[in-house]
């Protein structure tokens, strides 16, 4: 079971034409193979003269994951969860990442404030522009005319997805018929009202979450609306987390992952959701520390869901400023799981040019850890410091790590300063070390030729370091003075 | 024209198509025949059944009917063990064992469980050096009272504890070992847990160390860790384990190959495999976490597969979050992020968490609040199941 059972290339590459037509914008069949594989390239880019409909059929199959995929949303403001093959990560990679949903009620007094800042939520990291996925919206309510008319303006008002929230079909429907041309996730059909929300799913072609904390009942209620029209589900076996609990949420969760994603199962092949929120039914916080706790076992919660890849969990916390330290752990720790385990750690050494360096420009050093170089370099860049950053052969390696490890070593750094011609680009011999390879900086002095200034424990000093301790003449008369 | 030339032109015509379509068409006569080829007869019909089933959508003809489905079952193919591996002080006076697993961290549902809770251990560094507020916080004032230092580690709840010798590399402070092995003595009085000792990283210093160190343990009956032993110094590390009777780290740095060369190496060595915890490096949440998670998880899954080369007990330094500038960089240098005295722990506690997840026994922390969080999430998930069920769909009408 360890192996994915995956398509292989040769069997999609049989049914292509092999006329190399260059139309989908590779150079060859076997390219676009290769690409549809890692989706990269849609079955569609293949034109339908060069694809009969049988066989694209046949190829459809064939790349059909395990895991349906499932989207809501509409026009650029898709969320598109599950469609995942991989049972581990590195036994292929996993493709959707987990969608992040924050959760607001229709009664909820400073409500447009916080769609607004949901929507507009962004934070920045190693280049890339982290953002929520959607917001779920809850009707405390109970009350139709008062839930329709909430949803419809916050529909008007943001740009993400929606999931409808309600277990009161009336409710739901009021609300799902407004803003239908925005395709909202229903959330939730239950053994009691199956029946009449997947008549509303199936009139509006809305997705529909099942829900049920019995994994017997919850595949009844998904097989029984699929039996009657409704084609994209999702599954949330309930979040209960603490002593006696966690363990069940979590089984079933891997419960439902097993049968899908490992055996295949057709009755398990949704995505699932995860609703860390619901804790707060349960735990009550009445004192600053307390709400504190309740914080940390939502967050954590989520965590745990992120790690076993659940295609969507709604969270309570982060609707504030002050809140954001949850969504900012979240999705950093997305941002890590669903990278593709195939990008080796490791980046190219080399000697690199930031902004537009003179001769009398600073040289950094830094690994070729990936995730050393990159904020190095974008920390440089934010700076605006024209320099020179060598960066060294670490065996993919950080600093400290590779100190340690002796990845890192004086002759590692002398070789590369040899190597690149480093100080054939400037009329000085200083380098400037990471603070983290302090303990070098002696042997490095003696083995590279240089003079060496041991730099900040971490890159975001540098425009500190630059300001306040960076003096070229003297360096270079200390060094001259050896 | 006659009638057989038509027939024979509209057949040759629908050799070439799908579909025909007759539009404002009169038939009319007292006797109708048709007779068509089986393949047009086909596609009538399918096409007829493409309509049914296109009108039945529209109008829903049919009946919403509960269909009562069973969960389909889960096959158990973990036949491997993880081997287990003991802590005591004082002839098991305090006892601390981890490892022993055969499914995948926290599942029962394959009818059987892990017979131990991931376990924390709490640093105690030998000199005090520039931490983030956080953690000065707690630690400021007994920076330079090492003993002071680990009674309250073990007062947050620490099952163990890690002296970590820094001071002894003589890059350094090049604190001669005698020093810390007094002060490891001292600290083995003030407390009643296990005590892992720490070595710098220095590959000459770190045998003496364990030597100085073990010995100690040794005489106090105890057996913890040396932390630990790499491709440079297993030579050195393993037979004074074995002199001492102490467990050994085997550490390497996210390579598959060094970590079953290395434990290969050792247990050739000599090391007995209920001696034997490994450590892969934990990277950090934000900085690599991703290439742990699946280090740890690979290790886990093969060793639980029934690979012997890879099942043993696993160890994290998750203080390594610290060095992630979301758990340091103070509220002023980043206001954007949040009350650092939040994001900083969780920072911590995140990444043990998400080790766990893949298969960690023993986590090295630093900060008590990530510690105490993270051992009771560990604590819950090994609590007796409860059978009743609270009712969380309230959520969705809380007026909060």
């Amino acid at each position: 079971m360890e192996l994915v059972k995956r398509a292989s290339p040769l069997q999609i590459y049989k049914l292509l034409d092999r006329s190399n037509c260059k139309e989908c914008g590779r150079n060859t069949c076997m390219e676009f193979v290769t690409d549809l594989l890692e989706r990269r390239v849609k079955l569609e880019d293949c034109p339908p003269k060069h694809l009969p409909p049988k066989k694209r059929k046949q190829i459809e199959e064939l790349i059909k994951p395990p895991q349906l995929p499932l989207e809501f949303g509409a026009g650029k403001n898709l969320c598109r969860i599950g469609g995942e093959e991989a049972f581990h990560r590195h036994d292929l990679t996993f493709f959707n990442p987990t969608a992040i949903a924050v959760e607001v009620y229709d009664e909820m007094p400073n409500l447009m404030d916080v769609v607004k800042h949901l929507d507009e939520f962004v934070v920045f990291r190693i280049g890339e522009n982290l953002t929520l996925d959607a917001i779920a919206i809850r009707s405390s309510s109970n009350n139709p005319d008062m839930y329709a008319k909430t949803v419809k303006l916050v529909s008007d008002s943001v740009n993400l997805p929606l999931i409808l929230c309600s277990f009161n079909p009336e409710v739901l429907k009021s609300a799902a018929i407004k803003i239908k041309e925005k395709k909202p996730l229903l959330y939730a059909a239950t053994k009691e009202n199956w029946k009449d929300v997947g008549k509303c799913a199936i009139e509006l072609n809305l997705p529909v979450v099942c829900f049920s904390t019995d994994l017997d009942e919850l595949v009844s209620i998904a097989h029984s609306l699929e039996d009657m029209g409704v084609t994209e589900l999702a599954l949330d076996p309930g979040t209960i987390m603490g002593a006696g609990y966690s363990t069940e949420t979590l089984n079933r969760i891997m419960q439902i992952r097993y049968s899908s994603i490992r055996d295949g199962s057709e009755l398990t092949k949704h995505p699932t959701v995860g609703v860390p929120a619901s804790i707060w039914a349960i735990d009550n916080p009445t004192s600053e520390e307390e709400l504190f706790a309740v914080q940390y076992k939502e967050a954590l919660t989520a965590i745990m869901m992120l790690s076993v890849d659940v295609s969507l969990v709604i969270i309570h916390s982060g609707r504030t400023e002050e809140e954001v330290w949850v969504p900012l752990a979240l999705m950093t720790y997305r941002q890590n799981i669903f990278t593709d385990p195939r990008i080796y750690p490791r980046v190219d050494a080399g000697f690199f040019e930031i902004g537009s360096p003179s001769r009398n420009s600073p040289i950094f050093m830094t690994s070729n850890y990936r995730m050393t170089k990159i904020p190095v370099e974008q920390d440089i860049k934010d700076a605006h410091i024209d320099s020179y950053l060598l960066v060294v052969d670490t065996e993919g390696l950080g600093i400290e790590a590779g100190v340690a490890g002796g990845q890192l070593s004086s002759d590692k750094v002398a070789e590369a300063v040899n190597d690149f011609k480093v100080f054939d680009a400037v009329d000085h011999r200083v380098l400037v070390i990471p603070g983290m390879a302090a303990r070098l900086s002696g042997a490095i002095e003696d083995d590279a030729n240089c003079y060496v200034v041991v730099g900040p424990m971490d890159s975001s000093g540098l425009q500190k370091f630059m300001e306040k301790d960076w003096n070229l003449e003297q360096f270079m008369k200390e060094y001259n003075d050896r | 024209m006659s009638f057989e030339k038509i027939t024979e032109k509209l057949l040759k015509m629908l050799e070439e198509t799908d579909e025909v379509t007759l539009k404002d068409l009169e038939l009319m006569g007292e006797h109708l025949e048709f007779s068509v080829l089986p393949g047009i007869v086909k596609s009538v019909t399918q096409s007829t059944q493409q309509m049914i089933s296109q009108v039945s959508m529209q109008q829903q003809l049919k009946p919403a009917e509960w269909i009562e489905t069973k969960f389909p079952e889960i096959k158990n193919e973990y036949k491997g063990k993880i081997e287990e591996v003991t802590f005591y002080r004082n002839k098991n006076k305090s006892k601390v064992v981890i490892g022993g697993e055969t499914v995948p961290p926290f599942l029962s549902f394959f009818g059987e469980k892990n017979p131990h809770r991931p376990v924390v251990s709490l640093d105690v560094f030998d000199y005090g050096r520039s931490f983030p507020k956080p953690i000065k916080a707690i630690y400021k004032d007994v920076y330079d009272d090492t003993v002071a230092w680990a009674r309250r580690a073990e007062k947050f709840g620490a099952d163990l504890l890690t002296f970590h010798c820094l001071a002894t590399d003589p890059l350094l402070l090049n604190r001669p070992i005698k020093e810390d092995a007094a002060m490891y003595e001292k600290i083995l009085d003030a407390v009643k847990i296990p005590v892992i000792i720490g070595g710098s990283g220095n590959k000459t210093m770190d045998p003496q160390l364990y030597d100085a160190l073990g010995k100690i343990a040794a005489n106090d009956n105890t057996r913890t860790m040396f932390s630990s032993a790499d491709k440079e110094t297993w030579e050195q590390v393993i037979p004074l384990s074995l002199k001492y009777d102490q467990n050994v780290l085997l550490w390497t740095q996210l390579d598959i190959n060094d970590q079953i060369k290395l434990n290969k190496d050792a247990l050739d060595a000599g090391l007995p495999r209920n001696h034997t915890v490994i450590d892969p490096t934990c990277a950090t949440l934000g900085y690599g976490l991703e290439y742990s998670y699946s280090i740890y998880q690979r290790y886990r899954i093969s060793g639980l597969l029934g690979d012997k080369t890879l099942n043993f007990p696993t160890s994290a330094g998750t203080t390594n979050a610290w060095g992630a500038r979301e758990a340091w960089m103070s509220n002023k240098k980043a206001p954007q992020w949040g009350d650092i005295f939040k994001r900083g722990p969780l920072w911590e506690v995140t990444t043990a968490l998400a080790m766990a997840l893949c298969g960690l026994d023993l986590a090295m922390m630093f900060h008590p609040l990530a510690a105490q969080t993270f051992k009771n999430i560990c604590m819950d998930f090994f609590a007796e199941s409860k059978k009743v069920t609270p009712p969380i769909g309230e959520w969705v009408t809380m007026k909060i």
